[in-house]
């Protein structure tokens, strides 16, 4: 049995890409690597993240209450090789815990016996770390110098900054602006990402080469950008994340995959959707030799040999 | 939801055993609720579902900043450069550090890449008022308080990965110790540190030359008399140069910090050749140019061999006669 991990911070599109993928695989009306062999003792979970993603809501947040272990028993296409994969759907914030202090066991002894990780990222998220630096040049945030007569393209600038640093509501007690503190919790979401990775290899455990299936998640809001390829927006929008990985190839092998399980933005489209026949075509996946609407080709590639 | 097959790891609250949750959520949206292993469902009470909740979570070092203890054993582990930071309190320690990091993780430095961090918490926390999500109009840095800690880089050279520590001590230990210098002896970053930058403020240095000039003399006199710069590379580093904007402002604090340089090189008694070196960690005003110079100053840092190789010395009597000086003074003379 192949050993896989399922990886991603909060709403970063882990659930439904399981919804989804369980969908394909018994409806069978896309091409796909894989095909389903039979099904898992326990299927109850796997029939409510499907049931979820065919009526075309936006995926609720998983929680403590329906976390679970999910059992995929497939067939390479190609090879006729058999795998059975456990996948655990849990909910985001187990993922961070490693970036502030402590790992649920059970997430830790799978990290460390897992064969591939399949990582997500979700494109509708920008960098969370912005440096005030990085505005200086559009910005006139020093107060004292400020020309307030006669300085058009200045009072535009100010107000520009108005609109990014919205003035902050004083402390009913003090009256002094209420501080804004430090909360680890809070930390951008690839260095959460990065903390989480770094368990895996770790004293006292012996590192170890590993598969990693990046998923770039919600593609379908990039992807009609010029030249855009999953690489290039991993270099652009997680360089933390990105540099970690390729400056560790001895211990990650990568691939990157832009994939959109929804397939568009909801509830914009849920009437489009619903009317669809075959709604696995609305399923979009770009990498490295995966069929357009086929998201078994990372976990196809994860569970193949090395 | 069954509420007896999950309780709260929170100290004090029963969570979904008690019906009540200390931080006013429903159970299934509180992130402190968590299962309950079958054989404990009937233990009752706050401390066993204590002692479940800790057996049921793996300590992680969670990324803090490194002690000393934890720095000497990741040094054991991997090797690497330790830096030791020498200045008075706001002279730009922290700043230094954290921009060093900013710039690397994102990819901001050619000829360095990220390839990991022990401490990416401990950036992340001295990084935050640099940050827009801080709501600052102004970038900032916390003041490093308490005790001496370390941050640690593991970075991707054209000659393979180095791990680097950087040491961070607060600068009112380095005023206090300037009064009692024997205190530099027990500064265990200098002792470990293949490379001391000895930083100097450059608008303090345009505005009061003459007390910065004699700080940043009294600081290595003490170094040099309690041994912490044998063997060791010794940066004398002009900080804050985004702020000189009036014209030939910048020119006249290079030239300053050059003399500096120079008279400490002549006054060494053991023959330290400091090098002189300039950053701006910020951004100069109207500009997003963050860390001048910070690269070249991390390729000097990280140069392959350019640690001076090591010499036993000689000894030199704690009250040296007349003979002794004239030894001392030859000796200087033919090295």
């Amino acid at each position: 049995m192949r050993r896989l991990l399922i990886v991603g911070m909060p709403e970063s599109g882990k659930s439904t890409y399981i919804g989804a993928l369980r969908h394909i695989l018994l409806a069978k009306d896309v091409e796909t690597e894989l095909e389903i062999t039979n099904l898992a003792d326990s299927e109850k979970h796997l029939n409510q993240l499907e049931d979820h993603w065919l009526s075309c809501k936006p995926m609720e947040r998983t929680k403590t209450s329906n976390e679970a272990w999910v059992q995929l028993n497939v067939r390479d296409k190609s090879t006729g090789v058999e795998s059975s994969m456990e996948i655990p759907d849990l909910r985001g914030e187990n993922f961070e815990r490693p970036a502030v202090g402590g790992c649920p066991r059970p997430l830790y002894e799978a990290l460390l016996a897992s064969d591939g990780i399949a990582l997500f990222t979700n494109a509708n998220r920008e960098d969370d770390s912005l440096l005030i630096d990085d505005f200086g040049d559009m910005f006139n945030f020093d107060e004292d110098e400020k020309d307030l007569e006669g300085a058009d393209e200045s009072a535009n600038t100010d107000s520009a900054a108005k609109d990014v640093f919205p003035e902050q509501e004083p402390d009913a007690e003090t009256g002094e602006p209420r501080k804004i503190k430090f909360q680890p919790e809070n930390m951008a979401e690839e260095v959460k990402i990065v903390e989480f990775l770094q368990l895996a290899n770790r004293r006292p455990e012996r590192p170890r080469l590993r598969k990693l299936a990046l998923i770039v998640s919600a593609w379908d809001l990039v992807a009609d950008e010029p030249d855009i390829t999953p690489a290039k927006w991993l270099e652009a929008k997680r360089p933390m994340l990105n540099q970690f990985v390729a400056n560790n190839d001895d211990l990650w092998n990568l691939r990157i995959y832009g994939v959109s399980a929804q397939g568009g933005r909801l509830p914009e489209r849920k009437a489009e959707f619903e009317g669809m026949m075959n709604q696995s075509e609305r399923i979009q996946v770009v990498g490295l030799e995966a069929g357009r609407h086929d998201l078994t080709a990372p976990l196809r590639w994860l569970i193949a040999g090395s | 939801m069954d509420l007896q097959a999950f309780t709260c790891s929170q100290d004090g609250c029963d969570g979904p055993r008690s019906g009540v949750c200390i931080n006013t959520l429903s159970f299934d949206e509180c992130p402190d609720v968590i299962p309950v292993e079958d054989g404990d469902v009937q233990a009752e009470g706050a401390t066993a579902a204590d002692r479940q909740s800790e057996a049921d979570i793996v300590p992680t070092p969670g990324g803090r900043s490194l002690t000393v203890d934890r720095c000497d054993a990741l040094l054991r582990e991997r090797g690497g450069v330790v830096v030791g930071i020498v200045a008075g309190p706001a002279v730009g320690k922290t700043t230094l550090i954290c921009t060093i990091y900013e710039l690397i993780h994102r990819a901001r430095m050619k000829e360095f890449g990220f390839a990991g961090s022990e401490t990416l918490r401990g950036y992340e926390e001295r990084s935050f008022l640099a940050r827009l999500a801080s709501k600052k109009t102004s970038p900032d840095t916390p003041r490093t308080r308490h005790e001496l800690t370390f941050t640690h880089l593991r970075i991707a050279t054209s000659h393979g990965k180095t791990d680097v520590f950087f040491a961070d001590r607060p600068g009112e230990h380095f005023d206090a110790a300037l009064g009692q210098t024997n205190h530099f002896a027990t500064f265990t970053e200098l002792t470990r540190s293949s490379v001391i930058l000895l930083m100097v403020d450059l608008k303090e240095l345009i505005q009061k030359p003459q007390p910065v000039i004699s700080g940043v003399r009294r600081l290595f006199m003490a170094m040099e008399k309690h041994g912490s710069l044998s063997s060791k590379r010794l940066f004398l580093l002009g900080t804050k140069a985004d702020l000189l904007t009036a014209e030939g402002q910048r020119d006249t604090a290079v030239q300053r910090l050059e003399q500096i340089r120079s008279d400490l090189e002549t006054r060494s008694s053991t023959g330290v050749k400091p090098i002189s070196s300039v950053v701006s960690s910020r951004a100069p005003k109207g500009t997003n140019r963050v860390g001048d110079g910070l690269e070249k100053l991390l390729g000097d840092i990280l140069h392959p061999n350019a640690s001076p190789p090591f010499t036993l010395g000689s000894a030199s009597p704690s009250a040296p006669t007349a003979l002794d000086s004239l030894m001392v003074a030859m000796r200087k003379k033919q090295s």
